[in-house]
C-alpha cells in the first residue's frame, strides 16, 4: 500500500508539474499561442526537468522499438496524407529555410511529452493500476494538455491518438516507439498542412 | 495476455476511435495532432486600432492574371504577401465560370476600409475585397462549393467568424479554423467584401506583446522547480527505503 501511495504521489507531482509547465508555455506564448517556438522550447525543458527529477533513465536501446514507432507514425498520418494528395488543401506552403529550426522545436516538444507521459507517468500508473489504466489515463492527460492550444475541437482526436501511442508503448514495452511515432507524425505536418 | 496481443487490441480500439473522431471532428480536414505552426509576423492593419504597439506596416494586396484557354479556370490560389498571408482565395478547378470571348481573368485581393460596421460584433483586423474580373468586362460567376476565402485573425486567442458584406450588412458564414493557426476559412458562392467578426462591441487594443507578465512566468517557473525538487526527494526516499 505504501509503495502504491508513493507511486501515486509521484504521479500527482508529475501531473502538477505538467500543468505548471503548460501554464508557463501559455503565459510566455501570449497571443502567439502554439506558434511560439520559445514557449514550446521552455515547455519541453520543463518536462525534461520533471522526467529527470522523477528518476527516469533511458533503458537499453532496441532497433525494433524504432521500427514499431515508424509503423505507428505511418498509421497516424495515413489518412491525412491520402486526403492531402487527393483533395485541395487550402493552406500556403511554408518556406523551406525555416524547416531545420521548426523541426528542432517540434522534436523537442514531442519527445519531452512522450518521455513524461508514456515514459514516467505510464510506468507509475501501470505499476499502480495496470496497463489499461495507464493507457487511458495518459491518453486523457495527453488530450487535455492540448486543449488550451488547439481548443476542445481537438479533444476527441487527441484522446484517440493518445490511446494509439499507448498501444505502441505496450507492444514495444518501451517509450521509444511512441516517441518515434509522435515525432514523425508531428514532423509530417510540414508536408500535410 | 501477451504485450503484443494487448497492444494490438489497444491499437485496434484506437484506430476505431480515431476514425470516429475524424468523422465527428469540427476541425477542417483530417486534423493533425500536435505540432507548432511557424511564427506569424505581426498583423498589418489598414486602420490600426488604438493601443496597437507594433510598428506600422501597410497590409499588402495580392493579384493573379491568367490566360484562359477554356471556359473554366484550373485550380488557382491568390494570397496577400504577409507571412502568413492575411487573406487568401482558393478556387478549385472549374470554380470560376468564364463566358466565351474572355481571354484573360484577373483575381485580386486588397484590404479596404470596412463598408460598414457590423451590429453587435467587431471586425477583427482588416476587411478585404475579393474580385475576379475579365479582360472584356464580362461577368464571372462561381460554382457553388468550389471556392473558399481564408482570413488571418489578429491573434491566436480569438475565434472569429468569416463574414461577407451582402446587401448593406455583414452575413456570417460557416467558418473553419486550421489547427494550430489563426487562419479561418469559409466556402463562398460569390466574391465581394469579407472580414472576420468577433462577438461583442468592445474591441481590445491589439498588440502581440505577451498577455501575461514576467512575474507570473517567473512564479510559474519557481513552482515547476519546487515540484521537481519534491519529486527528486520522493524518488530518493523511495530508493533509500528499497
Amino acid at each position: 500500500v505504501s509503495v502504491r501511495r508513493a507511486e501515486l504521489s509521484r504521479a500527482g507531482l508529475l501531473l502538477a508539474g505538467l500543468g505548471i509547465a503548460l501554464a508557463m508555455r501559455l503565459a510566455l506564448a501570449g497571443r502567439s499561442g502554439v506558434q511560439s517556438p520559445r514557449a514550446g522550447l521552455l515547455f519541453a525543458a520543463g518536462l525534461i526537468m520533471l522526467v529527470g527529477a522523477a528518476g527516469w533513465r533511458p533503458g537499453r536501446f532496441r532497433v525494433e522499438t524504432v521500427a514499431i514507432g515508424a509503423l505507428g507514425a505511418a498509421g497516424l498520418v495515413a489518412l491525412p496524407a491520402w486526403l492531402r494528395w487527393e483533395t485541395v488543401w487550402p493552406v500556403s506552403s511554408w518556406p523551406v529555410g525555416a524547416l531545420p529550426a521548426w523541426a528542432a522545436v517540434v522534436i523537442a516538444i514531442a519527445a519531452a511529452e512522450e518521455l513524461l507521459l508514456r515514459g514516467v507517468l505510464f510506468s507509475v500508473f501501470e505499476s499502480a493500476w495496470g496497463t489499461l489504466a495507464a493507457v487511458v489515463i495518459t491518453a486523457i492527460a495527453f488530450a487535455l494538455l492540448h486543449v488550451p492550444l488547439y481548443g476542445w475541437g481537438a479533444l476527441s482526436v487527441d484522446v484517440a491518438v493518445g490511446i494509439w501511442l499507448g498501444g505502441l508503448r505496450v507492444i514495444a514495452n518501451s517509450v521509444t516507439a511512441p516517441l518515434v511515432a509522435h515525432v514523425l507524425a508531428d514532423l509530417a505536418a510540414w508536408w500535410l498542412v | 495476455m501477451t504485450r503484443w496481443r494487448t497492444g494490438g487490441l489497444i491499437l485496434l480500439a484506437a484506430a476505431g476511435l480515431l476514425a470516429v473522431a475524424w468523422l465527428v471532428s469540427p476541425l477542417p480536414g483530417p486534423p493533425l495532432y500536435d505540432s507548432i505552426g511557424l511564427p506569424s509576423e505581426p498583423y498589418r492593419y489598414l486602420q490600426p486600432p488604438p493601443g496597437t504597439k507594433e510598428p506600422r506596416r501597410a497590409p499588402t494586396s495580392g493579384s493573379l492574371t491568367l490566360s484562359i484557354s477554356g471556359q473554366t479556370l484550373p485550380l488557382e490560389e491568390v494570397a496577400t504577401n504577409e507571412n502568413p498571408p492575411q487573406a487568401q482565395l482558393f478556387l478549385e478547378g472549374g470554380a470560376l465560370r468564364v463566358p466565351p470571348g474572355v481571354s484573360r481573368v484577373t483575381l485580386a485581393i486588397r484590404p479596404i476600409p470596412p463598408p460598414a460596421q457590423p451590429q453587435n460584433s467587431t471586425i477583427d483586423g482588416n476587411a478585404y475585397s475579393f474580385t475576379a474580373s475579365a479582360d472584356n468586362g464580362a461577368r464571372l460567376t462561381l460554382e457553388s462549393g468550389k471556392a473558399s476565402v481564408e482570413l488571418r485573425a489578429t491573434s491566436m486567442l480569438v475565434t472569429p467568424t468569416v463574414a461577407q458584406f451582402v446587401g448593406e450588412r455583414w452575413v456570417p458564414l460557416q467558418t473553419r479554423r486550421f489547427l494550430g493557426t489563426a487562419i479561418f476559412s469559409a466556402d463562398v458562392n460569390t466574391l465581394g467584401d469579407f472580414a472576420l467578426l468577433l462577438p461583442g462591441r468592445a474591441a481590445k487594443p491589439a498588440s502581440s506583446s505577451d498577455i501575461f507578465t514576467v512575474p507570473i512566468i517567473a512564479a510559474l517557473a519557481a513552482g515547476l522547480v519546487i515540484v521537481a525538487l519534491l519529486l527528486a526527494l520522493l524518488v530518493r526516499r523511495q530508493t533509500t527505503r528499497a
